[in-house]
């Protein structure tokens, strides 16, 4: 062979090895985290703009002839998931123009305002806020409100499922808890171990102190969890609420699994056979003085809220 | 070909594949934090 004909073949070798090290870059990694939705959705993990109050394309749920609260309004929060719930409350209690949301976020002195999660429990541990609407707390949130001496009340509002979700393909569309349970905790590695194809299981984790997060501590229980890398040739399985799933963020690219069989709807969480259902909360401080932050529960627990969150796609409390 | 020419290309070869990667890397990066589950697992299968 050739001197010129060894340094071409080098050379097409060199393009090569880039070329196959960019591919593998963009298969194992870029293209997972192309995220398709709305900037908003992406920034904010719900489209805000789609759920104001007192706005006439808003998508909530219009209650119109709930008595207005006056005086001192109480400052609202909570989490990505409930926030077309509580916008829908604060629509049917506030005055009309109360909310100020402007260039895509709430004003500082907006008794409306979204921190998600995280931030809703932040807030109210430093007092920053009087009730938000969330799922449970996790240990290290609770501690926080007991270090900026707040006592939470927990009021249940309504009941949500706890979910575990897969890809459209997948043909696994069913797993019992242990199974779950032992994925999590990386006993099982291959979606063959469930009836599914011979890819290895990616196990998503949330990030901590998320709700779902907490909700998975919960659902793990004594079981420790154990994330498995799976870059290469794995299927993905994570977990959320049905209805962020199903009517927030849902692409139609992905679906929720059945556990033990049943599938998780409406009947299956408020009958309770959907075995991982759990309520939704309004959290204050015991140590709120302000009469409104009593009225807002209330209101959340009476014939009108309990509507609002069962035409939010939510199940209401169990009568 | 001459060995200068070919030392020429082997260098703009490797800063041009070199730059690629770390483009395509710095783009995971920034797509990482926005990425929500429910699109993770959609673009994973």
């Amino acid at each position: 062979m050739s001197k010129t004909a060894k340094q071409i073949i080098s050379l097409l070798l060199l393009v090569s090895a880039f070329a196959v090290t960019d591919l593998a870059v963009w298969t194992l990694f870029t293209k997972n985290y192309i995220n398709d939705t709305s900037p908003e959705m992406q920034a904010r993990s719900v489209e805000v703009s789609r759920f104001l109050p007192f706005d006439e394309s808003s998508e909530i749920v219009r209650t119109d002839d709930a008595e207005k609260l006056k005086g001192d309004l109480p400052r609202v929060d909570g989490a990505a998931a409930l926030f077309p719930v509580y916008s829908a409350f604060v629509h049917a209690l506030y005055p009309e123009n109360s909310v100020i949301y402007e260039n895509g976020s709430f004003a500082p002195d907006s008794p409306m305002q979204f921190r998600n999660t995280r931030g809703a429990y932040s807030a109210l541990a430093n007092k920053e806020t009087d009730i938000i609407f969330v799922a449970q707390p996790s240990a290290e949130q609770l501690e926080s409100m007991k270090k900026g001496g707040v006592d939470p009340v927990m009021v249940p509002i309504g009941c949500e499922a706890f979910v575990f979700i897969v890809s459209a393909d997948n043909p696994v569309n069913d797993l019992s808890v242990d199974e779950v349970k032992a994925i999590y905790s990386g006993k099982i590695t291959k979606w063959s171990e469930v009836g599914g194809n011979s890819r290895y299981i990616d196990a998503v984790q949330r990030n901590k102190g998320s709700g779902s997060r907490t909700a998975m501590t919960a659902f793990m229980g004594d079981v420790p969890m154990k994330r498995i890398p799976a870059f290469w040739y794995s299927g993905a399985i994570g977990y959320s609420f049905r209805y962020y799933v199903e009517g927030l963020a849902g692409n139609g690219k992905v679906k929720i699994l059945s556990l033990n069989g049943v599938y998780p709807d409406k009947r299956s969480i408020a009958d309770g056979s959907y075995p991982v259902s759990s309520f939704f909360y309004a959290v204050y401080d015991r140590n709120n003085k302000n009469e409104n932050t009593e009225k807002f529960i209330s209101f959340c627990l009476s014939d009108k809220g309990q509507r609002i969150i069962e035409e939010s796609g939510y199940v209401p409390l169990p009568e | 070909m001459k060995d200068k020419t070919y030392e020429k290309l082997v260098i703009i070869i490797t800063i041009l594949g070199t730059i690629s990667v770390a483009a395509l890397l710095a783009y995971t990066v920034i797509l990482y934090p926005d990425c929500s589950v429910i699109s993770y697992i959609a673009n994973k299968g």
